[in-house]
């Protein structure tokens, strides 16, 4: 199979229209960010396949519901993300982290605006440890909220603009920075408890 | 520096540890204005905690960018188009 990343983009147009060499190329292109963002909603593997094949069909079945408001590939992924959220609901699954765990990682700061806390040395050593740090990584990232774990997906490990990132969630882009922001400090307060002199 | 920029410098408004921390998303997509920039940096080049807070922070987006990827199976693109074929999408 030739390799359809470095082809063009497809055509809106004919893709709208229903041409399958579009769609062929659409579903060459998008399907291992797509599949990436999905997974770390529904966590296996196989159901993770099973979500992203049927956006694909979703996207194809609803092409006329299309608004042209955002790319094709901002709506593709917000039926993806749509489509994860219903699978995480049915079977019940939640992280480990609520609101308030989040709350609870944050840095605080005394009425002079002052740490309250100072943040301890990392250690070098344990920052190279790249098996362990893979895995922490992994089931800090994992244990985030939802919501939180959604804006560092998608801004922080597939680095989709901060404007691309609001108009798949539906958010303000002042709240996916906010989101972004608390959802980092979380994550850096839990690697902490690991990485810490 | 010329005298310009060192009373530009005096007069900047003194930014607090919360403040920069509010800051610190903004700054890093550079999406502050000159004099909040120039305070954050005034405020983080003299705050060892902040400094260090800030190299924490940066340090923890970079193992989200190296660490965060899973990797998709070989061969799900080719599945999925079968997938998408067996309900006639896709097929000239």
């Amino acid at each position: 199979m030739a390799d359809t990343k470095t082809q063009r983009q497809p055509d809106i147009e004919r893709l709208l229209a229903g041409d399958p060499e579009e769609f062929r190329l659409l579903v060459a292109q998008e399907s291992e960010r797509l599949f990436r963002v999905i997974q770390r909603f529904v966590k296996d593997s196989d159901e993770a396949r099973s979500v992203m094949q049927e956006t694909f069909l979703q996207a194809y079945e609803r092409r006329d519901t299309f608004r042209r408001e955002s790319k094709f590939t901002t709506w593709l992924y917000a039926i993806g993300i749509n489509l994860a959220r219903a699978a995480v609901r049915k079977s019940a699954r939640s992280s480990s982290l609520d609101e308030l765990d989040v709350d609870r990682l944050q840095p605080d700061f005394n009425a002079n605006g002052r740490p309250s806390m100072v943040p301890p040395r990392w250690n070098p050593e344990k920052l190279v440890e790249s098996e362990e740090r893979h895995r922490l990584v992994r089931e800090g990232i994992d244990r985030l909220p939802e919501d939180y774990r959604t804006v560092v997906m998608l801004r922080d490990i597939e680095e989709l603009p901060t404007a691309e990132v609001s108009a798949i969630l539906g958010v303000s882009e002042g709240a996916v920075r906010v989101r972004l922001h608390r959802a980092r400090q979380a994550l850096h307060a839990l690697l902490s408890e690991y990485f810490a002199e | 520096m010329n005298i310009l920029d060192r009373l530009r410098n005096y007069f900047r408004p003194q930014l607090t540890c919360a403040d920069a921390n509010a800051f610190i998303v903004d700054y890093l997509e550079k999406e502050l204005d000159q004099d909040t920039n120039a305070s954050f940096e005034a405020h983080v080049g003299k705050c060892a905690v902040c400094a260090r807070f800030l190299d924490q922070y940066s340090t923890t987006i970079d193992l989200c960018k190296s660490e965060g990827k899973i990797a998709a199976p070989p061969e799900l693109v080719e599945s999925t188009l079968d997938f998408l074929r067996d309900r006639g999408i896709g097929r000239d």
